[in-house]
């Protein structure tokens, strides 16, 4: 009598491997090639993004990472500059009244080489003086409203990070206003991951001050966008 | 409000603090040449009255001019505020890297001070609406 074999289930698989718990830009050793990943983290998925931010890490890394990103975007912004500058122009002509156009036109001057490279140097000091004064800003309202639960250094790491939306100036014409509206976004996400906040008070942190002090830039901001959208649209 | 030991943070944000404050004086001719491309404020154009944020562009040129009285005339909140946020810099280093020690502010929804700041802000635009920046 033969005897049947027994059978033997297969081995389980290996588990697969756990998603790292930290942001590629933050991982051990990590180098310039861990931008990529961290700048997609930050673009399909800001929330899980935000929530592997590090609160511990070298507080440089995420400055760092601020400067590398706004200067891509100032570079981009200057390359539409240097190719759009007439047409640009042209739709400013348009909508501005005759008496601010006579005001403006003197000092208005097609970008130079010179002055892209020139730029190019001041662009990142300019960049750390802004996000260094907004976060301020946005802080004090954080603590105004008891939302600072972990601190200025948590604040300043989400504005480093939430500006990954500066790379949206790679778009021509609406770069700035897109780069505007998802900063703001990545802006209150990161906030309210950082601080462990419910999302309303993250969202008055950011748009209060923007409403009390800068309302009439903003409005400027959306206009101008919206005027070169109708201009793009006339013309084709 | 307490205090607490400097961590490594609070020394790199104090570092932090005091480059922007150098750097944004640095950078003044910058400013000035910048100034003059800011869009005017559409509230104002449309309402013919100032926003609260009225002036302060102004308020800071003349702060790097070091007229602080022509500053206060402009904006007297953002002076003011420009005026602590930059001297509060200039110190951050010391206190965090000398002394060793941050203030620590009590956590939670501040009303009292929330009330004075909605005054501070009432009060500037009330002056700028009354001296007609």
């Amino acid at each position: 009598m033969s005897e049947t074999p027994s059978y033997t289930p297969p081995p389980p698989p290996p588990p697969s491997p756990e998603p790292p718990a930290w942001l590629p830009w933050e991982a051990p050793n990590a180098g310039l090639g861990s931008l990529l990943p961290t700048i997609g983290g930050f673009l399909v998925n800001p929330i899980d993004s935000f929530s592997k931010m590090s609160l511990t890490v070298d507080l440089v890394r995420p400055i760092a990472y601020y400067v590398i990103v706004a200067l891509i975007g100032s570079i981009f912004d200057l390359i539409w500059g240097l190719i759009f500058f007439q047409s640009m122009l042209g739709v400013v002509r348009q909508f501005l009244p005759a008496e601010s156009w006579s005001q403006l036109e003197p000092i208005l001057r097609a970008p130079t080489v010179l002055g892209f490279i020139l730029q190019l140097v001041v662009a990142p000091l300019v960049a750390l003086i802004v996000v260094f004064v907004w976060t301020a800003i946005v802080h004090l309202v954080l603590m105004l409203i008891g939302g600072d639960r972990n601190g200025f250094a948590a604040t300043l790491r989400t504005q480093s990070y939430a500006w990954t939306a500066a790379l949206a100036q790679a778009i021509p014409f609406v770069g700035r206003l897109v780069a505007l509206v998802w900063g703001l976004i990545l802006q209150i996400v990161g906030l309210s991951e950082a601080h462990k906040i419910e999302g309303w008070k993250a969202a008055v942190a950011v748009i209060a001050p923007l409403v009390a002090c800068c309302g009439c830039l903003v409005a400027a901001i959306v206009l101008f966008g919206a005027a070169l959208v109708q201009a793009i649209h006339a013309a084709s | 409000m307490t205090w607490r030991p400097a961590s490594r943070d609070d020394r790199t944000v104090a570092v932090l603090w005091a480059t922007t404050i150098v750097v944004g004086v640095a950078l003044r001719p910058v400013w000035l040449a910048a100034a003059p491309l800011l869009p005017h404020c559409l509230w104002h154009a449309w309402t013919g009255l100032p926003c609260p944020g009225c002036g302060t562009t102004r308020a800071m040129m003349h702060l790097l001019r070091l007229d602080p009285a022509g500053a206060l005339r402009y904006n007297p909140l953002a002076a003011i505020g420009a005026s602590a946020f930059a001297a509060a810099g200039l110190a951050a280093p010391l206190v965090a890297g000398i002394a060793g020690r941050v203030p620590v502010f009590h956590q939670g929804p501040k009303p009292l001070l929330v009330a004075l700041v909605g005054v501070a802000v009432a009060a500037n635009w009330i002056w700028l609406i009354c001296s007609g920046v």
